[in-house]
């Protein structure tokens, strides 16, 4: 029988004892899973026979190795019988013995020992199966960069359990199967893998990089992939695995500072709550400005779904295409920039597991200083003293009671007005009583939370089909009482290839609950975090019996009215009302990939995304209305409300399909080509209603089936939006040298109007390689060197659904008859607008990589300028045409920027040492609004005075409002400078911008700041030495501004709510002005001091750690024990130090996120937690 | 297997190509995609045209007509009233916001008219109901552009929906044909209008007689004064309409609580409101009070009015709460919630009809002093105003030319339609207004603030300069002279 005869079968042998018999034959390593199954071999091998039969031999071997002989009954045939003596001898040794003077060779794979005749091998050729047995070996040698020895690095055979390591000089050998992949993946802890195809025996040498700026890097770009050195438009890139550290609920947040030009802000605290991803800039005015979010392939209009559905422990890599060019294969979604995520698959060979947990305390990353109870006492008797000092003047000198000059002694009896005297309440405190209730709110709603997560994926497969199915369990509670999320998540990923055809499935489903609190409002609007700014402090939480306390909500206006404004307990709001919002979300995407020739392939995809929401409110009779005629003079000091329930749903269902041509040639080794086309449609339906009731007149029932009655007619929505597209791209590069690639995309789509049904979005980008060219060879100090440019134009169709269709209002009635019956009429309300289209951003994009002295140091840098047109706007028609206004596509504004990175990587020794800092600047400006050009002014937050203006010339949404400069802190400086005819000594001084010696509150308005920085900058830097890595990540804002509305009750110095500390400074007298900055204390404030102002304005510039991280990593001796492949366990602080003169919770807050036209407004909200956890990561 | 993946490719190509998929028609809202079908959409949509007219007192008849007429004074003003003062003044300008609303105003209404008046041909539906329809919406249109022309001049004409685009193309038609226009318009609908309509559901809509009695008021402000007084002659011989026995009942003036006679057999035409539904109740159009009122009725009229004209108790004031609502549109219980009132605003009424017939018999016929012969101008004249003044008939003695029985008509008109909105064009007309505004309102009067000069160019308002802005085409939409 000629046939080839293989066993496999296992035995048990020390691991060490391999180790070291590796490292003295320098022949072949065990990939991880191996060493691991090798536990409890012996190291070493004791024989003592003589002149018996080879194959005697090999059996005893086999059995203390745990090594198998593979050999052909005719290849022993011939051999000789050996004697051996050996005692703890390595196996390389023993095997010297035994080949000695045999025509055999062998050859190590795996843990079998192929044995063969040595010179016959070609002969036997055609007999042999085309299994395990033919191979060739490859030595080598990895190195560093610098061509020191690494030792310990991994080497293995791809898509197979084939590997080793190198020795201490770095040396290595492995034997290749023939009908394996023939590729070696190069592999070392801190740096770059390296893929390495084999065509011949060869000595290799191969350097691994460090970690980060590999040119082989491969970065998707959106319908396809290139390598990082070969991209020549605006691509940001972060790995998977430089994000896995953040303890944070979604990936987003841990992306803050990782991306030259990619904002990220955290404007609340909310458990669950998305970032902000701004990237290089705003371009729209009232168009959509979030980017677009692309999950493996499938674009996502709605960014809070695709941060809900992906974990970040699935996650490759995320790339952020910046510029037009890249964007522009997105076309009409590419504007605001484009978010790639591309998650996990798995891998040919064993079964890897791998679990991520962590568990995490968060705290509140910031309280804001108020005043105490008795501070607070006396500032609010200050407030009623002045307000009642001020009512009298040289021409009405004297109290009418007493005769006499008012004096702030004077008792409350003399006083003429309510708002003139101090609540008999405070009297204790102004005495100094010691002991009496002084509630610190902040302390009452925030609290100490736990978080944690856990991922567990499984991973493996073979050469035809692969899996990755995981599963995510987070559970938040959130830094304000009574709110929490969890979230149960799983991703399902299957892929198969037979022959041409290739099958990739990907579901993922979540479940998630989330219960909110009203955070971000206002306290007249229940708004949380504001009404324990505001509330009193000496009012007490609880009442004796344990019911809330309400005497904040009107007591002091109920008889003699003290005129301070009524506050709803918060700790009530928060716990009482309930708002719970359940989302159910499924995503299934299949696949179909077909090689119709060699080089083209065909690949259609369908995938539906489908998403439920269901939001259950709830808001209790036990929860009084706000205002003093819900307040009782008597405990428990309300009357209950009539309650209210509400329960809505949503639903999304949308689908996307496409087919994509791909065509891939190579020309003479030097020509690449890269030829794309495709065809994409998308369809997004959503419907949405909502059903409130009331009337009941318990809470015993708290939903809606509780109520009497339904309030008003119930919100129903549907909306919907169809995308067709047809896109192509061409990639060529020479010899990786001169690259050149250019895209065009056309969409078609539902929203815009029929003249303008389609939109064309072309891009093209160049980049040269220098480093490339022979001239630069010698230059051995620049590894490489790269120019680019690129131009393209990219679309924004968040434009709203149904703007360019004629809609009609079915309110326009009339009565006619005897008896005057209602006739419904119906009348067009909205134009037919056939011209409507899409906005268009051009960018054009220049950009340098350098990287010097084997890349330690890399600099990447780029400018762009974008111009972004066909704004829409909601401009004046002629009349004429029976509408005042219509949306238009007429404005444009620039962002112009320069980003710049900074790239080190030191391997010192064992310490690799690698750093990133961006920098990033951005300049916004508005060019045009339309005919007329006439400025946008509006109002934020429902506050008359805080305006904001838009107008060309200037970065949209600047603060519009008065220039505080200081107070007057005496007579003469208020007679010596215009002011407003209520002016006191300690109000307000106020920029008489205009010049005209008038304040005026409309004409001396002026631009006092923009939330848009003035630059973004972040440092990361990872430390790995041996089993420890450390991680810090900064990243800071400069020149933003914020307008915190907050301060027109905390910063009002007027007594009437609770204040921050900064009323400590405020002006008192002549004697005491303070620090000059803060008015005079006055319930009846004076000289428009509660204008909006730049009094209200802040500098939001920080500097914020925002992450810092120790990770240990297991030794792997200990490990092997445990059969365990990797364990790193973690401590990791999120957020832990902010710098700033911000004196809100947040500097980042952006209350109204989806008005552009009125960014950076703080009226309460959310804070942000600082977060310490442990966590673990581990793979078997 | 590859052939069935390339056509499979191209067949999406081909799916592709149905252009079906990028049109979305919204569910939630109406479009005009799918409306202007039935005869029940086109109800709504003419319903809505006349719901259009309810803010034709607020937004036209008084800032445009009663203010630039001696029946009102302003005294001075306030930072809410300056317009009106400008107005009152004649020293108005193009940017006042009172004519750009107006201007506005009046073109939505056309633009409501034109949506039906362009699609109804095409529509599926009883023909009888098709013209009444069409000719309903022609009559508002006509009616509109009737103000509009005596108002700005030369207008662009739209007698279609347009776009944006199209506005900036469309330039000014001469007054004349702006007249052409309206005269089609009014003919067509008193030709299709029912004289009567079946269902008394219906009372309130345009009638045939309605449409004359506009026709004939457009002929007579055109001087066309033989058309109009057969047209006028049409009416009160076949109309059924009658003066009511007083002035109040013919206003529904509450006096007692609970009388309804709106839509009375005085009345041709009237915009109707109703104060107990959300939305079609009116405040009241013209108020004052007691003090510190800054405008006012002309104290001249006031003193225009016998002591026992049944009219002057019209034009005066009742308290209710802390509203003074005039006399004239009070229906005596305002809702006690939204202070609306549900009196109606009448267009057009008998005694309109009556006295200018007595005008075309003045201008056509010859010169008489005949009260008792109908076929003379003081005839109807009389009729009119013997209603309200019981004192011997006027006339005899003063009809000693054509001018100074015009004279005794436009007095007569001008005490009888008082805050009508009617006065400021019985002056054009009549080639009278420079010489009773500075009468009744200038410096002879003795009070402050008197109009010096009511130059020619005044007798139109300027054309909106936000207008003029956004078409930016002077060839186009031009400044009326004399206006900056």
């Amino acid at each position: 029988m000629n046939l080839y005869f293989l066993f496999f079968h296992w035995k048990g042998r020390n691991l060490t004892d391999l180790c070291r018999i590796m490292k003295l034959t320098a022949l072949l390593m065990l990939i991880i899973c191996l060493q691991v199954r090798a536990a409890g071999f012996s190291q070493t091998i004791t024989l003592h026979e003589k002149d018996v039969p080879l194959a005697k031999v090999f059996n005893q071997i086999e059995q203390q190795s745990g090594y198998t002989f593979a050999f052909t009954a005719t290849a022993l045939r011939k051999t000789k019988n050996v004697s051996l003596s050996v005692t703890n001898e390595t196996l390389v040794n023993v095997l010297a013995i035994c080949f000695k003077d045999q025509s055999l060779e062998y050859t190590i794979i795996d843990k079998t020992i192929i044995v063969r005749p040595a010179k016959e091998v070609d002969q036997h050729l055609d007999h042999i199966a085309p299994s395990v047995i033919l191979s060739l070996t490859v030595k080598g040698k990895v190195s560093d960069e610098n061509g020191k020895p690494l030792a310990d690095a991994t080497i293995a055979l791809k898509g197979s359990s084939i590997g080793t390591s190198t020795d201490v000089e770095g040396k290595f050998s492995i034997n290749i199967p023939d009908n394996s992949s023939k590729i070696l993946v190069f592999s070392y802890v801190g740096r770059e893998n390296k893929e390495i195809k084999i065509s011949s025996v060869t000595l290799l040498d191969v350097r691994l990089l460090p970690l980060n700026i590999q040119q082989e890097q491969v970065v998707v770009v959106g319908y396809g992939t290139v390598k990082k050195g070969d991209v020549t438009t605006s691509v940001a890139r972060v790995s998977g695995e430089e994000i896995k550290n953040a303890p944070v609920v979604n990936f987003d947040q841990a992306l803050a500072g990782r991306m030259a030009g990619v904002q990220v802000l955290q404007n609340s605290g909310k458990p669950n709550a998305p970032a902000d991803i701004r990237v290089r800039g705003t371009g729209s005015i009232t168009a959509g400005i979030d980017p677009l979010y692309v999950v493996d392939g499938v674009p996502y209009d709605r960014g809070s779904v695709a941060l809900e559905i992906v974990d970040a422990n699935d996650i490759e890599s995320i790339e952020v295409l910046k510029d037009a060019s890249s964007a522009a294969i997105y076309g009409s979604r590419g504007a605001n920039g484009v978010v790639i995520i591309t998650t996990k698959s798995g891998k040919s060979g064993k079964m890897k597991v791998d679990l991520n947990a962590f568990y995490g305390i968060q705290d509140v990353a910031k309280k804001i200083p108020m005043l105490d109870a008795y501070q607070y006492a006396a500032f609010s008797k200050d407030g009623h003293d002045n307000a009642y000092l001020g009512e009298y003047s040289p021409s009405n000198p004297n109290n009418a009671i007493t005769g006499l000059p008012p004096s702030v002694n004077d008792p409350n009896s003399v006083r003429p007005n309510s708002w003139d005297k101090t609540p008999p309440e405070l009297f204790p405190y102004l005495q100094g009583t010691p002991g009496l209730t002084n509630t610190n709110w902040q302390d009452q709603i925030f609290r100490t939370a736990p978080m944690y997560k856990a991922s567990l994926a499984m991973s493996g497969g073979n050469d035809n089909s692969r899996y990755y199915v995981a599963g995510n369990v987070l559970s938040q509670d959130g830094i304000i009482i009574n709110s929490d999320y969890k979230r149960y998540g799983a991703r399902l990923k299957y892929s198969a290839k037979s022959g041409k055809v290739k099958l990739d499935v990907n579901v993922t489903p979540s479940y998630s609950i989330e219960n909110r609190v009203n955070s971000d409002d206002s306290y007249n609007n229940e708004g949380i975090v504001q009404a324990a700014l505001a509330s009193c402090p000496i009012w007490p939480v609880y009442n004796p019996d344990g019911s809330f306390n309400y005497q904040g909500n009107g007591y002091w206006r109920l008889g003699t009215d003290y005129q301070h404004n009524e506050v709803i307990n918060p700790v009530a709001e928060a716990m009482l009302i309930k708002n719970n919002i359940i989302h159910a979300n499924v995503d299934g995407a299949i696949a179909l990939g077909y090689e119709i020739f060699k080089n083209l392939d065909f690949k259609t995809s369908g995938s539906v995304n489908y998403n439920q929401y269901y939001n259950e409110y709830y808001r209790p009779s036990t929860l009084p209305n706000i205002g003093s005629k819900y307040a009782l003079a008597v405990d428990p000091y309300y009357v209950p409300s009539n309650p209210l329930a509400k329960s809505s749903s949503t639903y999304f269902l949308d689908w996307v399909w496409e087919n994509t041509l791909t065509y891939k040639k190579t020309f003479n080794n030097s020509h690449h080509l890269n030829i794309l086309g495709g065809f994409t449609s998308q369809r997004e339906k959503s419907k949405a209603f909502s059903v409130s009731t009331t009337g009941a007149t318990n809470d015993l029932l708290p939903n809606i089936a509780g109520g009497t009655s339904a309030v008003g007619k119930p919100p129903y929505s549907v909306n919907e939006w169809t995308l067709m597209s047809y896109l192509s791209r061409v990639q060529y590069d020479y010899k990786s040298k001169y690259l050149l690639s250019a895209a065009i995309r056309a969409d078609g789509s539902s929203r815009f109007g029929s003249n303008n049904k389609w939109g064309y979005f072309p891009s093209i980008s160049a980049g040269w390689k220098i480093s490339s060219e022979e001239f630069m060879k010698d230059i051995t100090w620049i590894s490489s060197l790269k120019l680019k440019a690129s131009y393209g134009i990219s679309g924004n169709f968040k434009i709203g659904n149904y703007q360019q269709t004629a809609l009609l209002s079915n309110n326009y009635n009339a009565d006619f008859g005897l008896n005057e019956a209602l006739n419904q009429g119906t009348a067009p309300t909205q134009f037919a607008n056939p011209d409507l289209t899409w906005e268009k951003t051009a960018m054009t994009n220049l950009g340098i990589e350098a990287y010097f002295l084997n890349d330690r140091i890399g600099i990447e840098t780029e400018i762009y300028n974008g111009k972004t047109y066909d704004l829409l706007l909601n401009l004046p028609v002629p009349t004429i045409t029976g509408f005042g206004t219509a949306t238009t596509n007429i404005g444009s504004v620039n962002n112009r920027g320069l980003e710049a990175s900074l790239i080190i990587n030191n391997p010192i020794g064992k310490l690799v040492w690698r750093s990133r800092s961006n920098i990033s600047v951005n300049i916004n400006k508005v060019k045009n609004l339309g005919a007329n050009n006439t400025p946008i002014i509006t109002t934020a937050g429902g506050v008359a005075s805080a305006y904001f203006k838009t107008e060309v010339g200037q970065p949209i949404g600047n603060i519009y409002g008065l220039k505080y400069d200081g107070i007057f802190k005496d007579q003469k400086s208020l007679d010596n400078y215009p002011h407003f005819s209520t002016s006191q000594i300690g109000d307000f001084k106020f920029v008489d911008v205009d010049g005209d010696g008038v304040l005026d509150v409309t004409k001396d308005r002026t631009i006092i700041g923009n939330y848009i920085p003035k630059f973004t900058y972040s440092f990361v830097n990872d430390f790995i030495y041996k089993g420890f890595d450390l991680s810090i990540a900064f990243q800071g804002v400069y020149g933003n501004k914020i307008l915190n509305l907050s301060r027109r009750y905390i910063a009002n110095i007027e007594g009437n709510v609770n204040n921050m500390t900064l009323a400590l400074d405020r002006y008192r007298n002549n004697d005491e002005p303070g620090n000059g900055l803060i008015n005079r204390a006055n319930r009846k404030s004076t000289g428009n001091n509660s204008t909006i102002s730049s009094y209200h304005v802040e500098d939001g510039s920080y500097l914020r750690l925002q992450n810092i991280t120790l990770g240990y990593n297991v030794a792997s001796a200990t490990l092997s024990k445990i059969k365990v492949q990797k364990i790193r366990i973690y401590v990791s602080g999120q957020n832990l130090w902010t710098l700033t003169k911000y004196s809100g919770y947040n500097p980042e807050v952006n209350l109204y996120n989806s008005n552009q036209l009125t960014p950076g407004v703080d009226y309460g909200s959310y804070p942000l937690s600082k977060t310490l956890s442990f966590g673990i990561n581990a793979s078997f | 297997m590859k052939k069935i993946i390339i056509y499979g490719f191209l067949l999406s190509f081909l799916f592709s190509c149905k252009k079906s998929f990028l049109e979305v028609t919204p569910e939630d809202q109406l479009s005009s995609d799918n409306f202007y079908k039935t005869s029940s959409d086109f109800n709504t949509a003419v319903v809505a045209a006349y719901s259009g007219l309810q803010s034709y007192p607020s937004t036209e008849a008084f800032p445009l007509s009663e203010y630039r007429s001696d029946n009102l004074y302003v005294k001075t003003y306030t930072t809410g009233s300056i317009e009106q003062f400008q107005i009152n003044k004649f020293q108005d300008n193009s940017t006042s916001s009172l004519q750009a609303s107006a201007w506005a105003d009046m073109y939505s209404g056309i633009e409501r008219c034109n949506e039906v008046v362009s699609r109804i041909g095409t529509a599926n539906f009883s023909e009888t109901l098709k013209k009444q329809y069409d000719a309903e919406c022609r009559f508002i249109r006509g009616f509109y552009y009737f103000n509009l022309v005596q108002y700005f001049g030369d207008l662009p004409v739209v007698d279609h929906p347009i776009t944006a685009k199209e506005a900036l193309t469309i330039p000014r038609t001469k007054v004349a044909d702006v007249y052409t226009f309206i005269e089609n318009d009014l003919n067509i609908a008193a030709v299709n209008l029912p004289a009567v309509y079946s269902s008394s559901a219906d009372l309130g809509r345009v009638t045939s007689w309605a449409a004359k009695a506009v026709l004939a008021k457009v002929y007579l402000t055109q001087g066309k004064f033989s058309q109009a007084q057969s047209t006028l002659n049409d009416i009160i011989t076949s109309g059924g309409y009658r003066l009511m026995n007083t002035i109040d009942s013919a206003f529904s003036v509450n006096t007692s609580g609970g009388i309804n006679n709106e839509m009375n057999k005085e009345i041709l035409f009237a915009i109707r409101y109703q104060k107990s539904t959300a939305g079609l109740g009116h405040s009241p159009w013209f108020t004052t009070t007691d003090t510190t009122s800054v405008s006012d009725i002309n104290p001249t009229l006031k003193s225009s009015y016998s002591s026992t004209d049944a009219r002057l108790r019209l034009i005066r004031y009742t308290k209710n709460g802390s509203t003074f609502y005039i006399n004239k549109y009070f229906d005596g219980s305002p809702d006690a919630s939204t202070k609306k009132s549900g009196s109606d605003f009448i267009v057009l009424r008998y005694a309109d009809v009556l006295l200018m017939y007595s005008e075309c018999l003045n201008e056509t016929g010859t010169l008489s002093n005949s009260l008792t012969d109908p076929s003379m101008a003081l005839y109807w004249l009389n009729l009119v105003r013997q209603r309200s003044n019981k004192t011997a008939p006027i006339g005899i003695d003063q009809c000693s030319s054509k001018d100074a029985v015009r004279r005794l008509i436009v007095q007569e008109r001008k005490l009888e339609f008082t805050l009508e909105g009617i006065r400021w064009f019985d002056l054009k007309r009549t080639g009278l207004a420079s010489e009773m505004i500075l009468a009744n309102s200038g410096s002879a009067t003795g009070f402050t603030n008197p109009v010096t000069s009511v130059p020619d160019y005044r007798l139109i308002y300027p054309v909106p300069q936000p207008e003029i802005e956004k078409i930016n085409n002077p060839q186009i939409l031009d400044q009326n002279q004399g206006y900056y």
